[in-house]
């Protein structure tokens, strides 16, 4: 029972810190429905220790050792994670590559008056 | 402003920019930390052709690159951070397409490639034999030096280039080259960012365009050393073969 309730507790914080850090804008809108997700699992998990749904569920799939599944679906979910972000940190790369040379064409201005427009900046 | 002389409007004084018969050529010097040679190098290719308009991209460097190169007489790009050699090259591409340049040229700002030999480089374009010009340390003329790991590690790249293209290069990494309109647009829509010269020629025959190699003399650097030196060499290889492999996964949207 009092690991139950420790588990509740770190996943309620979890659910709390994904709640605020969404009010305060600072998760993007798909990011912020895969934490939910995370939370709502964590909080079903911790809740359900006393019935022994997880062992259940371990059975059901095949795995001995009911802990194995909550690390291989966590280890799962974690790759998933990286490789979406690893898509998203590529395109950022690329805006910010398109920006960057947007804004030095845009800097250095028309080819007739080079050294006027480099004057001008420094 | 408004009460002064009108100023000559920007495509009108651009035009003066006409070697060869009425092609206007632009010159991209890609240029990282190069502030005691740049401006060498943009007088050699002024002298060597004096009708070209002379772009230096500098691409975020610490040093006064860009004054050196400004005061040089140069038209300056200098992007506010630094992006790497393909971003800075590409940056000249979408310059020359947005201009509308007839062809563009690479010219390193390193003072290796020596202007008066690019009039070699670009022939092949202007008699419409090529689309894309590499010019070649290793076809012959002049005595450029390199030592034998990098010669096997080039030696490598041209069998990965003839594995993907169907062509023989020799010189596969040479940044001494230029493209003809279907080059520029092609470059400035995409341009690979790691590895720009090899992938660039993977590229540019994916999509149609014919190469040409031609030999030229390459001079030893005036300062600084190759972005691809020593140990970073073996590394260098490794990675441009797993961009090739990468790339030969890819899918390509042919037009």
């Amino acid at each position: 029972m009092r690991l139950t309730i420790l588990s509740l507790v770190i996943s309620f914080g979890f659910l709390a810190m994904t709640v605020r850090a969404i009010r305060r804008r600072v998760l993007g809108e798909q990011v912020a429905m895969i934490w939910l997700g995370v939370s709502a699992c964590m909080v079903l998990l911790s809740a359900t220790l006393p019935t022994h749904l997880l062992d259940r569920a371990a059975r059901l799939v095949g795995v001995a050792y009911p802990p194995e599944l909550v690390l291989l679906l966590a280890a799962l979910f974690l790759v998933v994670l990286v490789f979406h972000l690893s898509i998203a940190q590529a395109k950022l790369q690329s805006k910010v590559t398109r920006l960057t040379q947007e804004l030095g064409l845009l800097k250095a201005g028309s080819p007739d008056g080079p050294t006027e427009d480099l004057e001008r900046i420094h | 402003m408004a009460s002064g002389p009108p100023e000559a409007d920007p495509v009108e004084a651009d035009a003066t920019a006409v070697p060869f018969g009425g092609t206007r050529l632009c010159i991209i010097v890609p240029a990282f930390n190069e502030g005691p040679s740049v401006a060498k190098v943009v007088v050699a290719i002024q002298s060597a052709l004096p009708s070209a308009q002379v772009v230096v991209v500098d691409d975020g460097s610490k040093d006064d690159t860009s004054i050196q190169a400004a005061d040089a007489g140069a038209h300056v790009i200098t992007l506010p951070m630094n992006l790497g050699i393909g971003g800075a090259v590409q940056t000249g591409y979408l310059y020359a397409q947005r201009n509308d340049f007839d062809i563009a040229m690479q010219i390193d700002g390193d003072g290796q490639h020596d202007p008066r030999e690019a009039r070699f480089v670009i022939e092949p374009i202007l008699e419409q034999r090529a689309d894309m010009v590499v010019g070649s340390r290793w076809l012959g003329r002049g005595e450029y030096k390199a030592p034998s790991g990098r010669r096997l590690g080039m030696r490598i790249l041209s069998r990965l280039i003839k594995w993907r293209t169907g062509q023989t290069i020799t010189d596969t990494t040479s940044g001494f080259r230029a493209v003809g309109r279907p080059g520029i647009a092609l470059f400035a829509q995409s341009y690979s960012s790691d590895f720009p010269e090899v992938e660039a020629l993977v590229a540019a025959k994916q999509c149609g365009l014919v190469i040409e190699e031609v030999p030229v003399q390459m001079q030893q650097r005036l300062h600084g050393r190759s972005s691809i030196a020593g140990l970073q060499s073996s590394y260098y290889m490794m990675r441009v073969v797993v961009a090739l492999v990468v790339d030969s996964l890819q899918w390509k949207e042919h037009p």
